[in-house]
């Protein structure tokens, strides 16, 4: 396969935060509308190899988004195809209104004023937000504000989806609505969670992360079945795998 | 928490409210420069103005009480100027209060007056103005009027996120309180400086989150933004009306000043 067929081309990845090694010799590749998931433990460098897929961080190695190498000289075209999503949509929410967060990427990407109004509120009308385009994101609640951090990046139509643990602090309710939403974004996903049972769900192949290394990647199903595998990195077998285990050994 | 409910105030949808917002800055600030020309004397010159802003704020459908409550919180400041007028300002003598050998002068005793007046006069229009207009309008209309960009945006993030740092504020406080409520003064002081510096902290990062988070969606240094204000015939209707009702301030003044 040429590397242009890829979504996602990492190769011997490699970051320092001043000295103190984060990631070190990463290599992987994700296809064109794959769903993979990135899991490992607090510290494994989850965050800080997304950071990498839109040139928010910059390490030693190659990283190519659509056969783009990232560099530089590539970063705007690079931000338009992939759209980060961050642990605190708070922080992603920072205009006055909801269909100005939803406009923001649209404008930075040259759209006119018009196109960028119909694709804010196409995005919100997709997460179920249509109402609620003149508020302002602290009138929402939890899962309306995830979805809402999801739409400002819908707008701007990214072909590869980087969400970093979109479900943290979401009640069962908003969880299950985000889980619906994640298994219909368009295009690639690469999303790093702790809930396993979300990553069953939504993503088809797992990436292991620890230390900085990848220790492990396969089918979804396999790698966060494997009982030993998951407690040497500190993760744990997700109740929907392990509970399917038990019932076929009965 | 106050800031919250002035927002609910300011959404609303009359027909104050839909006003543009350059319409309303200029005509509280006119209105501002107006009453504050005027002169000391006679008080009856401030019935006109006060006419003018109380008929706004009713005309606006705003809470009379909340609007009062409001005011109250500038009162001390007001007063603190205004006080201490009557018995320095000379020099004809009104009166002396018994006891305390002080002399209450007639001209301090107006200016003290008219300062009051004019402070509150002051205050109710920019009520009426932050009360109906929702703070990114604000925003827009002090953009239109060339106040530097970095300003604007500094104060719309302040905004968007004071809530986040009070909430900080408190939980650290807290936080505090449970560990060790009371303790010396000295211990108190001394956590209360690492408080402040732990929230500077985290306000930090939050600032560097949003910035990622701007970078992400392509921000390039420069905010482009949806809304545009447009002039409506409402607009221009209430412009000249309200330019009608102020110029007479001026005048007013100038009659009763005798040539000033
Ligand atoms: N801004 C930073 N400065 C210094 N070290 C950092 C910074 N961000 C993360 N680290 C360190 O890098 C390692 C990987 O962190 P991170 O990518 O956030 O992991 P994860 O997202 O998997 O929890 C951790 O040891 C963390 O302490
Ligand atoms: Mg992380």
């Amino acid at each position: 396969m040429k590397p242009g067929d890829l979504a996602v081309a990492v190769e011997d990845l490699s970051f320092d935060y001043h000295g103190h090694q984060a990631l070190s010799g990463i290599s992987f590749s994700l296809e064109a509308g794959e769903r993979v998931a990135l899991v490992g433990p607090n510290g494994a460098g989850k965050s800080t190899l997304m950071l990498h897929l839109n040139g928010l961080l910059m390490g030693s190695g190659v990283v190519r988004i659509h056969g783009l190498r990232i560099e530089k000289s590539s970063l705007s075209k690079v931000r338009q195809q992939v759209g980060m999503v961050f642990p605190d949509p708070e922080d992603q929410l920072f205009m006055p209104t909801l269909e100005e967060d939803a406009a923001f990427g649209p404008l930075n990407m040259g759209l006119s004023r018009q196109q960028a109004t119909q694709r804010a509120r196409q995005a919100l009308a997709t997460m179920g937000l249509a109402e609620l385009g003149e508020r302002s994101s602290h009138h929402l609640s939890d899962g309306e504000r995830r979805r809402a951090a999801i739409a400002t990046v819908l707008s701007m139509e990214p072909k590869v989806w980087v969400l970093d643990e979109p479900g943290a602090n979401l009640d069962p309710k908003g969880r299950r609505e985000l889980i619906a939403v994640l298994r219909q974004l368009p295009g690639t996903v690469l999303l790093a969670s702790h809930d396993m049972d979300m990553v069953v769900q939504v993503c088809k192949r797992c990436l292991v992360l620890d230390g900085g290394k990848l220790v492990a990647q396969g089918l979804t199903e396999q790698v966060l079945a494997d009982a030993e595998l998951m407690e040497q990195h500190g993760l744990e077998v997700p109740l929907r795998l392990a509970n399917k285990q038990r019932s076929e050994t009965c | 928490m106050h800031h919250r409910t002035v927002e609910q105030l300011a959404a609303g949808a009359g027909p104050i409210h839909r006003l543009d917002p350059r319409v309303k800055l200029v005509t509280v600030l006119a209105f501002v420069v107006g009453v504050s020309t005027l002169p000391v004397v006679p008080l009856t010159l401030f019935l006109w103005p006060a006419v003018l802003v109380l008929s706004a704020l009713l005309v606006a459908g705003l809470p009379f009480l909340f609007v009062l409550s409001r005011s109250l919180l500038v009162l001390p400041f007001v007063l603190m100027v205004a006080m201490f007028l009557p018995f320095t300002r000379g020099p004809t003598p009104l009166w002396v209060l018994p006891g305390l050998e002080l002399t209450v002068y007639q001209e301090g005793l107006q200016l003290s007056l008219a300062i009051l007046i004019k402070g509150a006069l002051a205050l109710l229009a920019v009520e009426w103005l932050v009360f109906t207009t929702p703070f990114h309008r604000l925003l827009l209309a002090m953009r239109a009027f060339r106040v530097p960009r970095v300003i604007v945006v500094t104060l719309s993030f302040l905004f968007r996120y004071l809530d986040l740092l009070a909430d900080q504020s408190q939980r650290v406080r807290r936080a505090r309180m449970a560990r060790a409520p009371g303790g010396t003064v000295r211990w108190r002081l001394r956590s209360t400086g690492g408080m402040i510096g732990r929230l500077l902290l985290r306000a930090l990062d939050r600032a560097d989150r949003v910035h990622q988070a701007m970078l992400a969606r392509g921000f390039d240094g420069e905010i482009r933004i949806l809304s545009c204000l447009q002039m409506r015939r409402v607009d221009v209707v209430f412009l000249v009306g309200a330019g009608a009702g102020l110029v007479a301030v001026p005048i007013l003044g100038l009659v009763a000043g005798g040539g000033l």
